[in-house]
């Protein structure tokens, strides 16, 4: 018996040893990259970020603007201008933009090109054609909600508001979107919006992220799709944003705006190629989370760079603001 | 199976199989809004179906004749009749401006047949060889593939001990497994060839010495080159391929080379027998749409291989085994580096959507596919084997192990964790840990023989 204890105590060490640990990669450091992010479309002037890529490790207190880049933007082949430094007045970051002084028209080819010490990145991309938003119908409801925390004074109950966007694509060329809905600002609005209503969200979720379960499809900054399934039509989007009801406007627990402001991105493909692999891979997705834990080989991130990292992206938008307090108290009214 | 014995040299084994796999997701969303029956209520439905299954059917006969010392001759027919349905995607939806693409990649049905023979030719008495050939047809999509699979093996005998032995055989195979996952997932899927992608065919040459050294112990060296043409993998892009395109636009076709050489110390005789096995090995893939086009190293590009295998016969009825094994780590694909993303630059959203969950340590990004080698893998395990004779001829057999008996954590895979403070408010950087999930285990195994 004496012995069988001395062989259990001796060997727990080794049962209960971690699972992690850590581990050192500094030699497969790959150097640092410059990495050329630029927004264009016709609403404002084009504006260009540059910084520079760093080892993982390195990477915890962000990634600061490079202040003395030479940035030049051409515009359908031609030079136009070099784009000038702005920082951002209240920001102690260092933190800043190239800003040119020209608004892009559809169709005009954009290329920015950066060059800091011995390194050039540049990369170019083309103004898409704007899909407007045609109409934005919303209904709400207010319904038991069995998962609700009743004992910081709730009610039990989550409202659920159905936004249905209105929209038509063109028949001529492959689009891309991107929809969100934020409050005229960020897109945390409180609320979760659910794209898992609309079929397009279905059928681009892979059969990994399927297979956990969960029903809902999320999105907070917004999701990407195509127009393969409904080509040339005219297409009615249809999203759920749910939260906390706590039984009064006035006091509505996660609704903290009561304004929302749909956007329908017109996007290029390159910027839709992007921002996809960004805005359409939840955190709580199971691929996500296998790739985060190694189990899924990491994809390389969409870039249209040459020379670097980062993305040109070429937008227009639409949007549709609404104040949804009265529908809200609608449904209230209906009693649901 | 069932095996006649048709004339004294001639003897004939037919057999047949059948196996199936499947595996098959289902995704349905309905939604309703208001109270079924009055007029505000509606309701919706979004379903996606994908199935990835294999069926085969294998029919073979099998013939092997006996002309003496000098000849021994085996040839033989198959058939196998496969039936693939890979990454099948089915979809409906009440929404009726939803155009669904036609479903692609309905049943595909392929066709194998084989012919082969091979024969063990004694030349004289230090010479031996070994000739054979597979001739395939492998007919899919009304296209045939026609594959000669070529293998030929010579040893001579130097003296009565040693020997050198060369070789080279082609192979073919006309179906391949894709995934893009470091474990087994249920949807890893596989591929048949199709009008796209060709058979994959390897061809390898080798070249080895065989000594013994004294009675019972044994010494060989050999080294090999193995090219391998139309290896599949998911392409960079994959996953940008739209959901109505065909599985075959998400696979690239690419070359793979593989090289090394083994020794092997091998003691056959006396209480105490085992070997000693060192791998020195390299392996290589080249895809165009992989890693830009450049080659990158395998994902079992391990360098050093090395197995030490004893046994040793304490009493008649009583064995006791130990195998270490030790190998350089497989190759895994890590974004060493990061970058800013155009969501976290603070660009107007009218222009660029923003993302209220950006990771701080921003986007990931790696040069080189498989860049990383996980630490090496080794453990030991150990056995002993206690015979229990029974009556008419039977055998019992108790077995206990332990499995990675010093408890070696070996690493699976490489996370990147961002948590920023330990459990006390300690402050933590973002760093690369490894995850192991097979401690030591003991089992105790019975084996009845009869």
């Amino acid at each position: 018996m004496k012995n069988i204890i001395i062989f259990t105590i001796s060997t727990l060490p080794f049962l209960l040893s971690s699972c992690y640990n850590e581990l050192d990669l500094s030699k497969y450091r790959e150097g640092s990259k410059i990495v050329l992010n630029c927004a264009a479309s016709t609403d404002t002037v084009v504006m260009a970020h540059v910084s520079e890529s760093k080892y993982f490790s390195d990477a915890r207190n962000g990634f600061n603007a490079i202040a003395d880049a030479h940035v030049e933007l051409s515009v359908n082949g031609t030079y136009l201008e070099d784009m000038k430094w702005t920082p951002l007045n209240n920001d102690n970051s260092q933190d800043g933009f190239y800003i040119s002084t020209y608004t892009p028209k559809a169709g005009d080819l954009i290329q920015v090109k950066a060059q800091y010490q011995a390194d050039t990145a540049w990369a170019q991309d083309k103004i898409p054609v704007l899909t407007p938003i045609e109409k934005v119908e919303t209904s709400a409801e207010i319904i038991d909600d069995p998962d609700a925390n009743l004992s910081g004074g709730g009610t039990g109950k989550k409202y659920v508001i159905t936004y249905r966007i209105t929209f038509t694509d063109d028949i001529a060329t492959n689009n891309y979107y991107c929809i969100r809905i934020d409050d005229g600002v960020v897109a945390n609005i409180g609320g979760d919006v659910d794209y898992s209503s609309d079929p397009i969200f279905v059928a681009q979720r892979n059969a990994v992220d399927g297979s956990n379960g969960k029903s809902a499809i999320y999105g907070e900054g917004g999701r990407t799709f195509n127009d393969e399934l409904f080509n040339g039509k005219n297409y009615t989007l249809t999203l759920k944003e749910s939260g906390e009801y706590r039984g009064s406007i006035s006091n509505l627990g996660g609704l903290i705006v009561r304004t929302r402001r749909i956007v329908l991105y017109s996007l290029s493909e390159d910027f839709y190629n992007y921002l996809t692999g960004i805005l359409n891979e939840s955190d709580e997705s199971l691929s996500t989370i296998l790739t985060d834990f190694g189990f899924i080989e990491p994809k390389q991130h969409y870039c249209n760079i040459v020379g670097g990292l980062g993305i040109l992206g070429c937008s227009q938008e639409s949007h549709y603001t609404q104040d949804i307090t009265p529908i809200i108290e609608a449904s209230k009214n209906k009693g649901h | 199976m069932w095996e006649k014995q048709l004339s004294t040299a001639l003897n004939m084994t037919l057999s047949t199989s059948y196996t199936h796999y499947f595996s098959t997701y289902k995704q349905k969303q309905e939604d309703s809004y208001g109270t079924k029956g009055a007029t505000d209520y509606e309701y919706s439905l979004s379903e996606k179906n994908t199935k990835n299954s294999i069926d085969d059917i294998d029919l073979k006969a099998l013939f092997s004749y006996n002309k003496g010392a000098a000849h021994l001759l085996r040839f033989g027919l198959e058939y196998t009749w496969h039936k693939f349905i890979p990454e099948q995607q089915r979809n409906r939806s009440t929404h009726n401006n939803v155009v669904w693409a036609k479903p692609f990649n309905s049943q595909v049905n392929g066709h194998e047949f084989a012919a082969f023979a091979e024969d063990d030719i004694k030349i004289c008495d230090r010479f031996n060889m070994n000739l054979g050939a597979r001739m395939e047809c492998f007919r899919v999509n009304k296209k045939a593939y026609f594959a000669i699979e070529p293998r030929i093996s010579a040893r001579l005998s130097i003296s009565s001990a040693v020997s050198i032995k060369s070789g080279y055989s082609r192979m073919s195979q006309f179906v391949q497994q894709v995934s893009n996952s470091y474990v087994n997932l249920p949807t890893d899927f596989w591929v048949p060839i199709s009008a796209k992608f060709k058979p994959l065919t390897s061809d390898q040459v080798s070249l080895g010495a065989y000594c013994m050294v004294k009675q019972g112990l044994f010494l060989s060296l050999e080294g090999y080159y193995k090219w391998m043409q139309n290896l599949l993998e998911y392409s960079d892009k994959h996953y940008l391929v739209r959901s109505g395109n065909s599985w075959e636009d998400k696979l690239s076709s690419g070359k793979g080379r593989a090289y090394g050489a083994d020794l092997i110390v091998e003691k056959k005789t006396g209480k105490i027998t085992g070997f000693l096995g060192y791998g020195l090995l390299w392996t290589h893939r080249k895809f165009n749409d992989i890693n830009r086009g450049k080659e990158f190293p395998a994902k079992y590009d391990n360098r050093h291989k090395i197995n030490i295998s004893a046994n040793w016969t304490i009493k008649k009825n009583v064995e006791l085994n130990a195998a270490w094994t030790f190998m350089s780590g497989n190759r895994v694909t890590v974004s060493v580096e990061n970058y800013k993303d155009i969501t976290s630059s603070g660009f107007p959203t009218g222009i660029a959507p923003d993302f209220p969950y950006s990771e701080h340590t921003g986007l990931n990004h790696f040069d080189t596919k498989n860049n990383v080698r996980l630490p090496a893998y080794h453990r030991l395990d150990l056995g002993i084997n206690f015979y229990r004779p029974k009556k008419g001829n039977r055998m019992g057999i108790w077995n206990i192990s332990v499995y990675n008996a010093y408890s070696r954590m070996n690493p699976i895979t490489i996370e990147k964790n961002t948590q920023e403070a330990t459990m006390e408010g300690k402050p933590l950087k973002p760093r690369f840990r490894t995850l192991a999930i097979f401690p030591v285990i003991p089992s105790v195994s019975y084996t009845y023989k009869f």
